[in-house]
């Protein structure tokens, strides 16, 4: 999935929809003010994976918006999505099928219609 | 370089119209700080830096009006390096934001920036010189005088201002006091309030 904002653009909108300050924000996760100013304009991005829980529990209300802070916070520190790596290696058939997907160059069509039908069947 | 003359009156109406900048109305009812980093961020979508602007952090801030580069210091390579930032940015010293017993200045650094940028940017785009040079130090002293007169306009509005300072009259609040709970009241400093009041002439 490709996005059009970087981790700092989204932390800055959505800290702004609350009317947060980086300096607030800053407060709030007990980091100095520059150091957040640091991550807002994607100068640094080794931050740990329990400051990125913290600002997203403050930061991001719905799913949607959490998925999205997970993947951009990934992007920016060039790993995976903070949320996954836990549930992918707990599970080998996850493990096997994104192989096997990887293997066979599986479609964003077939993905999508996979995932169509797993949410189908769990709801 | 020209710089633009602005009579008292303009000033104050420049100054109020930032106060105005946001959707809530925040000139009219209780006595409170002024939210001036959301004012420059949400009201004129100016973004805010922290940097070390200088080796000895002396010089506070620094308003940049176009795209381009500037010099900051490095810490950890102990030198100055370039520094690319966009147009509308307000470049704090580090040190400042880093100081909550500043808070009072780092807040008033903020709304002299934003005075500068709602002032002198046509000025300084016409010309195409860098933000922070200045040719004359009459020049300076004046457009810095411009600056400092808007941002105690933004921060310490008279309505708001004389109204606290008469409920803290009818407190009884000892007068010694009164300075010390206003500047409070509004987050600048002590300094800042006093010469403020006597602006009024409520402070003899």
């Amino acid at each position: 999935m490709s996005y059009e904002i970087t981790f700092g653009d989204f932390i800055v909108a959505k800290r702004k929809e609350i009317d947060l300050s980086a300096r607030q924000l800053a407060m709030k996760l007990d980091i100095s003010p520059v150091y957040m100013c640091d991550i807002e304009k994607g100068r640094k991005n080794a931050f740990s994976d329990e400051l990125l829980e913290e600002m997203r529990s403050i930061l991001c209300t719905s799913e949607k918006d959490s998925d999205m802070f997970y993947d951009l916070a990934a992007i920016a520190r060039n790993t995976v999505s903070s949320d996954l790596p836990e549930y992918i290696m707990e599970n080998e058939l996850v493990r096997t099928a994104l192989r096997k997907a990887k293997k066979n160059q599986i479609s964003d069509e077939k993905w999508e219609k996979f995932i169509e039908e797993m949410v189908r069947k769990t709801d | 370089m020209s710089i633009p003359l602005y009579r008292e009156r303009a000033l104050n109406q420049i100054a109020l119209n930032a106060l105005k900048s946001l959707k809530e109305n925040i000139v009219i009812g209780e006595p409170k700080a002024i939210p001036i980093e959301k004012i420059v961020e949400q009201g004129y979508n100016l973004t805010i830096e922290y940097v070390h602007l200088t080796e000895k952090g002396d010089k506070l801030g620094q308003m940049v009006y176009s795209k381009g580069y500037t010099g900051v210091f490095d810490f950890e390579q102990d030198k100055y390096v370039l520094f690319g930032v966009n147009a509308g940015t307000i470049l704090i010293e580090a040190d400042l934001v880093d100081d909550i017993t500043q808070y009072g200045r780092y807040r008033f650094t903020l709304a002299h920036e934003l005075g500068h940028w709602l002032l002198h940017k046509e000025m300084f785009l016409k010309t195409g010189q860098a933000a922070a040079m200045y040719d004359e130090e009459n020049d300076e002293h004046s457009i810095e005088w411009q600056a400092n007169f808007v941002a105690k306009a933004i921060l310490m509005p008279k309505g708001l201002v004389k109204k606290a300072l008469y409920e803290v009259q009818s407190q009884g609040i000892h007068p010694r006091h009164q300075i010390d709970y206003l500047a409070s009241l509004f987050q600048v400093s002590k300094e800042a309030m006093g010469y403020r009041l006597k602006d009024f002439g409520l402070l003899y």
